[in-house]
C-alpha cells in the first residue's frame, strides 16, 4: 500500500495545535447510498460518464428506448457518487418528473425480484419533494387517465391497491402490500384483496409482474432504475448464480419501455460476466467504465473538501500553497503502477497527510483489529435493524456465505422449489436446507410438498424455521407435517435472533469486501483474508448455527450410504453390506429394520438387505 | 494416386478444387470426382489436405473452440467434408502439434512448430504473417488494446486480446504487458477468483497477482 504520511514541510506546531480541533475534511471517502445528504461533490469528476447517463436519460423520455448501461470501476472509483449525482440532477430537474430507484442489492439470487419490489416501493415513498413523496406525486400525474391506466395491469389487486392510495385510503396496509409484506386476513379483507402468491417461486414471479405492471401504470413517466453493487448477487466471487441473475434482471428489466436502467459493478466482474452470460444476454447493456482520476480532477477534490471546510484556511501559513497541508505531488500510488487513481484513494492519502499536519497520528490499525471493528459495527446495527422483514433476505443471502466460508458447497440451480439450497460436504454427504418463511398458508404448503416429495435418501433435510415467523400454537397442520418430517428424519431447527443479527452482520461485512465499499487504507482488503479472518473468528452463534444445519447424524449417513450401495448391488448379504460400509452387520440390520419403506431384509442364516422398489416384496 | 502427385501438380488441383468450392450450392463428392476426373479416394485425400490448410488458416487468424473449428472449415465444403470428417484432421493436427490447445477450450495454430514438419507436410500458411519482432510488441499491445477497447476504461479481458498474439510466448506477453503498466500506459484489472484452469490466459506478475482485464491510461 502507502507509505506511511509525515508532516508536510508547511506545517509548523503553531499551524498543527490550529488544526487540532477541525475535524479531518477528508475523512468520509465512501459515499454508500445514492440518498446520501451532504456530500461534497466535484462536477468536474466523471462528467463523461455522467453526460453518457443523462442522454440516456433523455433519451427515454423522448420515448427512444436505447440499450441499459452497466457502470464499473474499481472500487472507490465513485460509481455510487455519480448515481448521487444523477438523482439530484433529475429531482431538481425542471423538465418532466422522472422518479428515481436506487437498490442496494445485496440480496440472494432467488429473492432479487422480492428484493427490488420492496426497495422500488421503499424509494417511492421516501423521499419527500414539495411535501408529497414520489408515489403521491406519480398517483397525482396519472389523475386525468387513471382508470386508463389502471386497465394497463393485470393484477387486480394491484388496481385495488392503486385505487385505495389514490383515494388516500388504507395508504399504510396499501404500501405494504406493495412492497411484499405478508398481510393478516382480516386486512386483505378490508383492502378487498384477493389470494396472495404463497410459495417462493411464485412469489418470486409475482414481485417481477408487479414491477412490470407498475412500470406500465407509470408510462409514459420514464423512471431510473439503479442497481448498485451487483456483485453482491453472488455468495462468494465464484458463484454463477449470482453472475445468471445479473444477466436476468438486465434482460427482465430491459423490456420495460420506460425504465432507464443503470446497473453497477467493479470492473474485476467484467470477465465473469463475459465468461458466464450468452451474448444475447451481454447485448442487453453496454458498458460504461469510470476513469482515473487526472491531476487537475485530483487539484479540485482537495479545492472543495478544503473550502468545506473554512477554519483550515485560517490556519494556513503565510505563504504556504492553496492546497495546504495537503502536498499534491505524493498523491500518486508509491509501487503500484497498475492501479488507477481513485476518488477514494486520493481522499484516504489526503487524510493521513492533514493527520500528519495536525500532529495527531493515530497507529495504523491492523486488518484484524479494523475488521474486528467493522464487524462489530455491522453486528449493533444488524440487531437494531432486525425485524420480521429482514429475516427472510438475511437467511436466503446470509446462509449460502456461512456454508461457503464453512468450507461446504451450495447448489441451487435444478432443486425442487420447496428446497432453498443442497449443502455438500467434502465427505459428498448432501444436506438439503428448507426454510420456512412464507405467510402461514405458504408454509403448510410448501411443508405438505416436502412431505410429498422428500426422499431420505437421496439427502439429508434441515428444516429452518424463521424465529420471528414462528410455528402458531393453531397450526395444526404444519405442525403435522413437520412432525411427519422428523419422524422420518428431518431436523428442524429455529436460528436464534442473535445468529440471524450476526448472520446479517457477515453478509454485510463480506458484502461490502467484494463490492470494494469496505475502506481500509484507500482501497479493499482482499476477499480471501477477510474470509479468513471470519473462520478464525466466527461468532459463536454462527458456528452453533453451522454445525446444526451441516450435522449429520451418523444414521443419517448409514441410511444414505447403504441406500447409495444398494442402488449399484440391489441385493447383499447383510455382512458383506456391513463390510463395504464400515460398520456392524447389526447396524446395517437396524438401519434396514426402521427404514422399511427403503430397504426389504431377509433373515435366516445369512441375512440378506436389498433395494425395495414399489413392485418389491418387504420383509 | 492423389498424393503421389508432384508438388505442381498437388497445388494446381488443390487451386481448381478450392474454386470450384466458391461456386453457390451443395456439391458432393462423387460429382467432385466426376468433374474433375479424380478417383473417388483421390477426391477424399484432395479434400483433407485442402481441410487441413483451411483449418491452419482459421486457427492462425483466430482462437476458436474445437466445435467452432471444425463447422467454419466444414462450412466451406458445402456438403462434401463434413464436420464429422473435420474432426479426425483437428485430433491429428493437435496431435502433431501444429495446433495448441488455449485455456478456454479453444485452439490456435503454433507458428512455434519446426518448419521442416509444415514443409514435410506440404503446407503454405498465406494467412500467417511473419514473425514481428520483439521491439514491436509493446507498440502492438498498444495498438491492439485501442482497437478493441469498446469505449474509455472498458478495459479489455484477456481472453479476447491474447489469442491475437499467439506469435508470441505467455512470458514473452506477460513481460511486456507489465512493463507497459509500469510505464503508465496501461493499467491492468486484477482477478477476484483465481480458477486453476484460468492461469494460462491470465497474466501473471511472478509475485502471486494474475490480471484479468487491462485498458489505456489516457
Amino acid at each position: 500500500m502507502t507509505e506511511r504520511a509525515t508532516t508536510t514541510p508547511a506545517s509548523g506546531s503553531a499551524a498543527s495545535g490550529c488544526l487540532a480541533e477541525i475535524p479531518n475534511p477528508f475523512a468520509r471517502g465512501v459515499v454508500r447510498s445514492a440518498w446520501e445528504k451532504d456530500v461534497v461533490d466535484v462536477e468536474a469528476i466523471h462528467r463523461e460518464a455522467f453526460s453518457v447517463l443523462l442522454g440516456l436519460v433523455e433519451e427515454r423520455r423522448r420515448g427512444v428506448h436505447g440499450r441499459s448501461v452497466l457502470l464499473h470501476g474499481f472500487a472507490g472509483s465513485g460509481k455510487t457518487h455519480l448515481l448521487r449525482r444523477l438523482r439530484l440532477h433529475v429531482q431538481s430537474s425542471a423538465d418532466a418528473f422522472v422518479p428515481f430507484i436506487w437498490v442496494w442489492m445485496q440480496t440472494s439470487p432467488g429473492m432479487k425480484w422480492r428484493h427490488l419490489r420492496r426497495e422500488f416501493i421503499d424509494n417511492l415513498t421516501r423521499e419527500q419533494i414539495d411535501g408529497r413523496n414520489q408515489l403521491e406525486r406519480l398517483i397525482e400525474l396519472a389523475a386525468g387517465e387513471f382508470e386508463a391506466r389502471l386497465d394497463r395491469i393485470s393484477d387486480r389487486n394491484l388496481q385495488v391497491v392503486l385505487e385505495h392510495l389514490a383515494r388516500k385510503r388504507f395508504v399504510r396496509d396499501a404500501t405494504a402490500w406493495l412492497r411484499g409484506d405478508p398481510l393478516p386476513d382480516s386486512v386483505s379483507e378490508r383492502l378487498g384483496l384477493g389470494e396472495v402468491e404463497f410459495e417462493d417461486a411464485s412469489a418470486e414471479d409475482a414481485s417481477r409482474r408487479l414491477i412490470h405492471d407498475l412500470a406500465m401504470f407509470l408510462r409514459p413517466t420514464a423512471f431510473v432504475m439503479c442497481l448498485d453493487q451487483l456483485e453482491q448477487l453472488q455468495t462468494h466471487p465464484a458463484d454463477r448464480n449470482g453472475l445468471f441473475a445479473v444477466g436476468e434482471l438486465f434482460a427482465a428489466l430491459d423490456r420495460i419501455e420506460n425504465a432507464i436502467v443503470i446497473g453497477c459493478a467493479q470492473t474485476e466482474m467484467q470477465r465473469e460476466l463475459d465468461g458466464v452470460l450468452m451474448q444475447y444476454a451481454r447485448d442487453r447493456y453496454r458498458l460504461l467504465g469510470l476513469g482515473e482520476l487526472k491531476p487537475a480532477e485530483i487539484e479540485q477534490l482537495v479545492r472543495a473538501r478544503l473550502e468545506a471546510e473554512p477554519r483550515i484556511a485560517a490556519c494556513r501559513p503565510a505563504g504556504a500553497s492553496e492546497f495546504w497541508p495537503i502536498d499534491l505531488k505524493r498523491l500518486r500510488p508509491a509501487g503500484e503502477p497498475h492501479r488507477l487513481v481513485t476518488p477514494r484513494w486520493v481522499l484516504y492519502a489526503c487524510a493521513e497527510q492533514f493527520e500528519a499536519a495536525k500532529g495527531a497520528m493515530q497507529p495504523r490499525p491492523s486488518l484484524e483489529e479494523f475488521l474486528r471493528s467493522e464487524y462489530q459495527s455491522r453486528l449493533e446495527r444488524a440487531r437494531q435493524e432486525l425485524s420480521p422483514e429482514r429475516s427472510a433476505v438475511i437467511l436466503s443471502d446470509g446462509l449460502p456465505r456461512l456454508l461457503h466460508l464453512g468450507g461446504f458447497r451450495i447448489r441451487r440451480e435444478g432443486l425442487s422449489s420447496w428446497l432453498d439450497h443442497e449443502v455438500v460436504s467434502a465427505e459428498n454427504a448432501r444436506i438439503g436446507v428448507a426454510i420456512l418463511h412464507e405467510t402461514p398458508q405458504g408454509r403448510w404448503r410448501k411443508l405438505k410438498r416436502m412431505v410429498e416429495e422428500w426422499r431420505p435418501e437421496e439427502r439429508s433435510l434441515v428444516v429452518l424455521i424463521d424465529a420471528f415467523h414462528p410455528v402458531g400454537a393453531t397450526a395444526a397442520r404444519t405442525r403435522e407435517f413437520l412432525d411427519e418430517l422428523e419422524r422420518r428424519g428431518a431436523r428442524r431447527s429455529t436460528p436464534s435472533k442473535e445468529a440471524l443479527a450476526a448472520l446479517d452482520a457477515l453478509r454485510r461485512l463480506l458484502g461490502d469486501v467484494e463490492s470494494g465499499d469496505l475502506d481500509f487504507e484507500g482501497g479493499t482488503p482482499e476477499l480471501s483474508k477477510v474470509e479468513d479472518w471470519v473462520r478464525q473468528n466466527t461468532p459463536p452463534a454462527l458456528a452453533e448455527l453451522l454445525d446444526e444445519i451441516t450435522r449429520v447424524e451418523p444414521e443419517r449417513r448409514l441410511l444414505s450410504v447403504l441406500a447409495d450401495l444398494l442402488a449399484e448391488k440391489k441385493v447383499l448379504s447383510v455382512k458383506d453390506a456391513a463390510a463395504a460400509l464400515g460398520t456392524t452387520p447389526e447396524e446395517v440390520e437396524r438401519c434396514a429394520r426402521e427404514n422399511r419403506h427403503h430397504f426389504g431384509l431377509l433373515m435366516g442364516a445369512e441375512p440378506v438387505v436389498f433395494e425395495k422398489t414399489p413392485a418389491g416384496v418387504g420383509a | 494416386m492423389f498424393v503421389q502427385q508432384d508438388s505442381g501438380a498437388l497445388e494446381e488441383n488443390l487451386r481448381r478444387l478450392e474454386r470450384r468450392l466458391e461456386l453457390p450450392g451443395p456439391i458432393s463428392r462423387r460429382r467432385i470426382a466426376r468433374e474433375f476426373g479424380w478417383t473417388v479416394k483421390a477426391t477424399e485425400e484432395a479434400l483433407k489436405e485442402l481441410a487441413r490448410r483451411r483449418l491452419l488458416e482459421l486457427a492462425a487468424q483466430e482462437a476458436l473452440n474445437v466445435e467452432e473449428l471444425a463447422r467454419r472449415t466444414a462450412r466451406a465444403f458445402r456438403g462434401c467434408f463434413s464436420q464429422k470428417q473435420v474432426k479426425p484432421l483437428l485430433t491429428a493436427l493437435l496431435r502433431q502439434g501444429l495446433l495448441a490447445k488455449l485455456p478456454r477450450k479453444q485452439l490456435h495454430y503454433r507458428p512455434d512448430v519446426p518448419k521442416p514438419l509444415i514443409e514435410a507436410l506440404g503446407l503454405k500458411l498465406e494467412a500467417t504473417p511473419p514473425p514481428p519482432s520483439p521491439e514491436d510488441l509493446p507498440k502492438r499491445i498498444l495498438a491492439k488494446v485501442a482497437e478493441l477497447e469498446e469505449a474509455p476504461y472498458v478495459p479489455v479481458i484477456v481472453d479476447r486480446i491474447r489469442p491475437q498474439f499467439a506469435d508470441c510466448g505467455k512470458e514473452e506477453f506477460d513481460r511486456a504487458v507489465l512493463r507497459l503498466a509500469e510505464e503508465g500506459r496501461i493499467y491492468l484489472v486484477p482477478v477476484r477468483v483465481l480458477q486453476p484452469e484460468d492461469r494460462e490466459m491470465l497474466i501473471y506478475d511472478g509475485k502471486g497477482n494474475y490480471y484479468a482485464s487491462l485498458g489505456l491510461r489516457r
